[in-house]
């Protein structure tokens, strides 16, 4: 008897699991459409269906048998599928003023489309930039790094935004050119010339420069204060700048360090005689269009809630009718900025 | 000029009237312990005429000359009736006795104020002792989760404190200890509350026309009042259990002047568990570390209460309640090295009152007070090594610490001048001080050659705001059977160079059919100016409260309500309400945003909208005699819509908020069968809270070599419904009569069972994922199951209580 109810109890207190059906709305699979229409660039259309989340994910999605259609400024064409990309295309290329729709049908998962504009690249013009050395004070009243070696603060002026609201992509890659001045150590050629990244960050108090009264945080470069090697990317629309369509970024910057393959940076040597430095920031502003721009808004939210117990969840907003993914739609101009 | 003669000729009257009528006012106490007994009934049968005490035991009633025979009536107690001539000014202090709960039914139920024949209403008086009553989670009473029984009030997650009244909010419940606002009421992360039932005396709930004198929430007021000290007699009790133990002591300080009650709960888990470690260290001698770690929460109140004469009190009232998380671990001495690691996390509020009472005449009493109360929370956590041999010493510290500061000062004035008028007026000025989180990181080394220190800090400046609101309300009798509390209340928020105002009209009428059926209707405008961040599942003590600023604007909720009073003289009382409620400026985190998501301002983390939520509700209660309990239905539905640009949710439709459920029902009822046994049960059905969940997934834009990210879908916001929740409670008591330090005293033994038949409520779904090996295709195949969780199975619990 001691033994029945001491199972009884074990078995009451433990099994606080059960499986349970899941009944709501929403059960059904459906077409999903990534496509791209970049100026200058092929557009590509990559067609497969969304699987419920309670079905195992082992079959590929990718729908090779759908009826895919691209129509560029009204000229409707079929599009032909590559199995080495798993994707959709005609061939043609998009260029940036073209009404761009894309469509695909399928016998079990139904019809889907979607159409844009390929945007007009708009440019920037640097309008200033200046550096201060950090006398590790307080960067921003409260908030000091000690590891920030200089401060450069950039001002960009959009180039050629009209009255509408525009939507961009800016990405910023920092670089170091170290050249050797000397003979080498070692009686051979050594290293002549290193392009090495920089560990840098754009502070998260970016601010508008001008224009505003208030100091805006309007940007979300997605790292906040982190220190990063390579490309820092960000969102914004015109939106939330002034007429004077003018930016200003405080960037962090943390001496060069030499990234060896083998696990081990070293720091850049502070020697002008031995070596020398050229710093340069390549900036890259896509501008995108307000489909895209609310896309990969909502899906940096998305990977960002999945990393976080207790965030909101996030729905991602694409701009396919009848079915789900996104058109995406963008033109790009490059500068490149030395100091 | 005609005007002014109007206005003289009716003044000419009202005082006419007046000279032929006298004020009787004073207290009325409980015969034995003297403790004033709030919304006690004064009812006079000649003039039909009648009043209640308000929140300090005081009444005051204007009647015509003559003989009057005055009435007094307690829940509980025994009435009385008083008559003599009245020719002047009387000064007439009531006491009534308890009534032996075996007796027969001699009293009617409700108070007069929120029962049948009240204006008010959409509000409900719970007798700690019915609290007391209401089987608990551990066997741990709780004026919260009692209240989460009431019609209209939901709790949040299953076992927590949380109340969302009428589709609002948690931080929408202005809660009130002594009239003092209290800002976390959660223990143990929401499983108990703050609120420690020995100290209590009353508790009421306010859901919609809310009276002028309260203001600062949308939702709903929780007004807790501690118990003032027995002024003659000294006594208490001690129960410990298997969470806590309490002891509450009261008893005069000066025979008939002076009084405390003192109330002092703790949990012990965390003694039990260093015990164990203190055990296994000494008898384990291998162990060469020393270690401490724990859980403990505690609330001490204390309350004075000075009577200087019949027209003066002096109260002065504390309350300090924290949680505690903390872990320590140090290696012993050895000649090598020392290691170090610390944490300690804590948070709860503290909260002080002084308040003077002064009957300034036969129809004015005045209520003067000076408040403080505070939230704060701090974690500490730091680690440090010496390396003896090297010389060599680091340390780091951690800290994040976040707060609300309020002081207060308050005056309160109630006006009797006519039988037809009874008036509150006053104001209160408050300053905040907010604290938002604020997170340091502090490093330090040093070996034989160099020291350093490094420092980080991150946060945003303390916050002061200034609040300050004055209100006017009468209660106001126009016929015998139209009654009508008319109030309006003027409130202004400066912070931050911003300032903001509101003027809020408030009424709730009652139109008499029956001696003993009304219907009643009410309206109610109200304004908050501070928000809680927080998510709505779980209560954290990581929850932020913030003002409002230019960007984040004030909270507004227009409620109407209507319903149906009556009264089963002698039986119950039943009540069936309906309401309206829109809410605009409501605050939720934005998409993919939540309060650990660090560097960003709070104010873009969050989207602002609006909500709307109607509801039917039904209540019969019965707070008197052998039998007792009441049993609530709910139907409501409750929706948010977050569409302004840049601030939308679910695509700018509208959504079901998480905690909209359409049924709510419960029925608690307590049997007191002789004077050794009484038994409790309460049984609940719920339908089940909404969530979001991913009902599809696909591929992102993204690609790489290996794999595509995947995107979740959902067809809308809380598109998932959980499983209806149903569960029975049941509490015993046994009471036997001891003697306790030569003491006639009574033992208390309590058998809780908490979810009685086991029934297995939703708490969480998630989906999970396994594999089997399938032999006939020699491989693995996987499977998805929706899993969902349950919390509490079938908890008994045990507690032993000695009164004295």
């Amino acid at each position: 008897m001691k033994r029945y109810i001491v199972a009884t109890l074990i078995t009451v207190m433990t099994a606080c699991t059960v499986d349970i059906p899941y009944t709501g709305p929403g059960t059904s699979p459906m077409m999903v459409l990534n496509a791209y229409s970049n100026d200058g660039d092929t557009v590509w259309v990559k067609a497969s269906h969304s699987v419920f989340f309670l079905d195992p994910d082992t079959a590929s999605k990718n729908l090779p048998d759908a009826n895919v259609t691209i129509e560029i400024d009204g000229v409707e064409r079929t599009a032909t599928y590559y199995p080495h990309r798993k994707a959709y295309t005609d061939g043609r290329v998009a260029q940036s003023g073209n009404h761009v729709r894309v469509s695909a049908s399928h016998a079990k998962y139904g019809n889907a489309y979607a159409e844009d504009y390929v945007p007009i690249p708009d440019s920037i013009c640097v309008m200033s930039s200046t550096a201060k050395v950090n006398d590790k004070k307080d960067y921003d009243e409260n908030y000091f790094m000690d590891t920030t070696d200089s401060i450069w603060t950039l001002t960009v002026s959009l180039q050629g935004a009209s009255a509408d609201a525009h939507y961009y992509k800016m990405t910023i890659i920092a670089t170091t050119e170290i050249t050797y001045l000397k003979d080498d150590r070692w009686g051979s050629p050594y290293w002549n010339t290193i392009y090495d990244a920089i560990r840098y960050s754009i502070h998260d108090n970016t601010r508008i420069a001008l224009g505003l009264t208030d100091t805006e945080d309007i940007i979300d470069n997605g790292f906040e204060t982190e220190y990063e090697y390579g490309a820092i990317s960000f969102m914004f629309s015109d939106q939330m700048l002034n007429d004077n369509k003018e930016l200003s970024f405080d960037i962090c910057m943390q001496k060069g360090y030499h990234e060896y393959p083998y696990g081990f940076d070293e720091p850049v040597e502070n020697d002008t005689t031995e070596y020398q430095y050229n710093y340069f920031f390549d900036i890259e502003l896509t501008t995108i269009t307000e489909a895209t721009y609310q896309y990969l808004k909502s899906y940096d939210d998305f990977e960002e809630s999945e990393w976080s117990l207790f965030s909101e969840p996030v729905q991602v907003v694409g701009n396919v009718n009848g079915g789900l993914g996104v058109l995406t739609s963008s033109a790009t101009h490059y500068t490149k900025v030395k100091y | 000029m005609r005007k002014i003669i109007s206005v003289i000729c009716i003044l000419s009257i009202a005082a006419r009237c007046l000279a032929d009528s006298h004020t009787i006012r004073g207290y009325v106490h409980d015969h034995q312990s003297q403790e004033t007994l709030i919304g006690a009934t004064i009812y006079e049968t000649g003039s039909s005429m009648g009043t209640i005490t308000n929140e300090y035991g005081f009444y005051s009633i204007t009647l015509p000359d003559g003989n009057v025979t005055i009435n007094t009536g307690y829940v509980g107690y025994t009435p009385r009736s008083i008559s003599f001539f009245l020719s002047a000014d009387t000064l007439l202090n009531i006491e009534l006795s308890e009534v032996s709960e075996l007796s027969e039914v001699t009293i009617t139920g409700n108070r007069l104020d929120l029962g049948v024949q009240g204006a008010q209403m959409s509000a409900v008086d719970l007798p700690i002792e019915q609290i007391k009553a209401v089987p608990a989670l551990f066997g741990e009473s709780d004026v919260l989760k009692a209240l989460q029984l009431l019609p209209g009030v939901q709790g949040g997650t299953e076992g927590t404190a949380g109340l969302f009244v009428r589709g609002g909010n948690p931080d929408e419940n202005l809660l009130l200890i002594d009239g003092v606002p209290v800002y976390n009421v959660n223990h143990m992360f929401g499983l108990f509350s703050t609120f420690n039932p020995d100290a209590i005396k009353n508790v009421t709930l306010y859901k919609g026309s809310f009276p002028a004198h309260y203001c600062g929430r949308l939702s709903s007021i929780v007004d807790v009042r501690m118990k003032d000290g027995d002024m003659h007699n000294y006594h208490g009790n001690a129960s410990i259990g298997l969470i806590s133990s309490k002891i509450n002591l009261e008893g005069p300080i000066a025979d008939g002047k002076t009084s405390f009650n003192v109330s002092l709960r703790r949990t012990y888990s965390d003694l039990i568990l260093n015990s164990a470690i203190f055990l296994a260290e000494k008898l384990n001698r291998e162990i060469d570390e020393n270690t401490s770690m724990g859980y403990y929460f505690y609330d001490l109140n204390v309350k004075l209460n000075h009577r200087f004469n019949d027209r003066d009190r002096l109260y002065a009232s504390w309350y300090s309640g924290d949680d505690d998380v903390y872990f320590t671990y140090k290696t012993r001495d050895s000649y090598l090295s020392k290691d170090k690691a610390k944490l300690g996390w804590r948070w709860g509020n503290t909260i002080a009152a002084v308040r003077w009472n002064h009957v300034i005449g036969p129809r004015l009493f005045m209520d003067l007070s000076a408040n403080y109360t505070q939230y704060r929370h701090r974690m500490n956590l730091g680690i440090s090594s010496e390396d003896k041999q090297y010389k060599e010493i680091m340390s780091e510290k951690l800290t994040m610490k976040s707060g609300i500061f309020d002081e207060t000062l308050r005056a309160d004035f109630h006006y009797s001048p006519t039988p037809q008028h009874d008036i509150r007026f006053g104001g209160y000025a408050t300053h905040h001080m907010f604290r938002p989180d604020v997170t340091s990181l502090k490093e330090n080394y040093s070996d034989q050659d160099t020291t350093y220190t490094n420092g980080l800090k991150i946060g945003q400046k303390q916050i002061n705001a200034m609040e300050l609101q004055s209100y006017f309300e009468d209660n106001l009798t126009i016929t015998d059977y139209l009654k009508a509390d008319l109030g309006l209340s003027y409130s202004l928020f400066h912070v931050n160079g911003h300032t903001y105002n509101s003027l809020e009209p408030r009424i709730s009428s009652r139109l008499l059919i029956t001696d003993n059926l009304s219907f009643k209707a009410g309206y109610a405008y109200m304004t908050q100016y501070i928000h809680l961040l927080s998510n709505n599942s779980i209560s954290l003590p990581t929850d932020l409260w913030v003002p409002v600023t230019d960007k984040i604007k004030p909270e507004h909720s227009h409620q109407f309500a209507s319903g149906i009073f009556y009264e089963i003289k002698n039986v119950a009382d039943l009540s069936l309400e309906g309401y309206y409620k829109t809410e605009t400026n409501l605050l939720e985190y934005k998409e993919g945003a939540s309060y650990l998501s660090t560097g960003t301002d709070w104010q873009d983390k969050v989207a602002m909208g609006r909500g709307w939520s109607y509801g039917l509700e039904f209540m019969a209660q019965r707070s008197f005699g052998r039998f007792n309990g009441w049993v609530s239905y709910t139907w409501s539905h409750t929706q948010r819509q977050f569409d302004r640009p840049g601030m939308v949710l679910n695509g700018g439709k509208a959504f079901n908020a998480k905690y909209d459920r359409r049924h709510d029902f419960s029925i608690t009822g307590s049997y007191r069968f002789n004077d050794h046994f009484d038994m409790s049960a309460t049984w609940i059905y719920a339908t089940g809270n909404c969530g979001s969940l991913y009902t599809q997934y696909y591929d992102s834009h993204k690609e790489s070599y290996y794999s595509t990210p995947q995107i979740g879908y959902f067809t809308e916001r809380n598109n998932f419904r959980l499983n209806p929740y149903h569960r029975l409670d049941l509490g015993m008591n046994w009471h036997k009569p001891i003697q306790f330090f030569n003491r006639d005293a009574d033992r208390t033994l309590n058998l809780s069972i908490y979810n009685a038949y086991n029934n297995k409520n939703p708490f969480l779904v998630y989906t999970y994922e396994d594999s089997y090996w399938d032999s006939s295709t020699n491989s693995a195949l996987y499977y998805r199951r929706l899993r969902q969780l349950t919390l509490f199975p079938i908890l008994p619990t045990i507690s032993y209580t000695i009164s004295f």
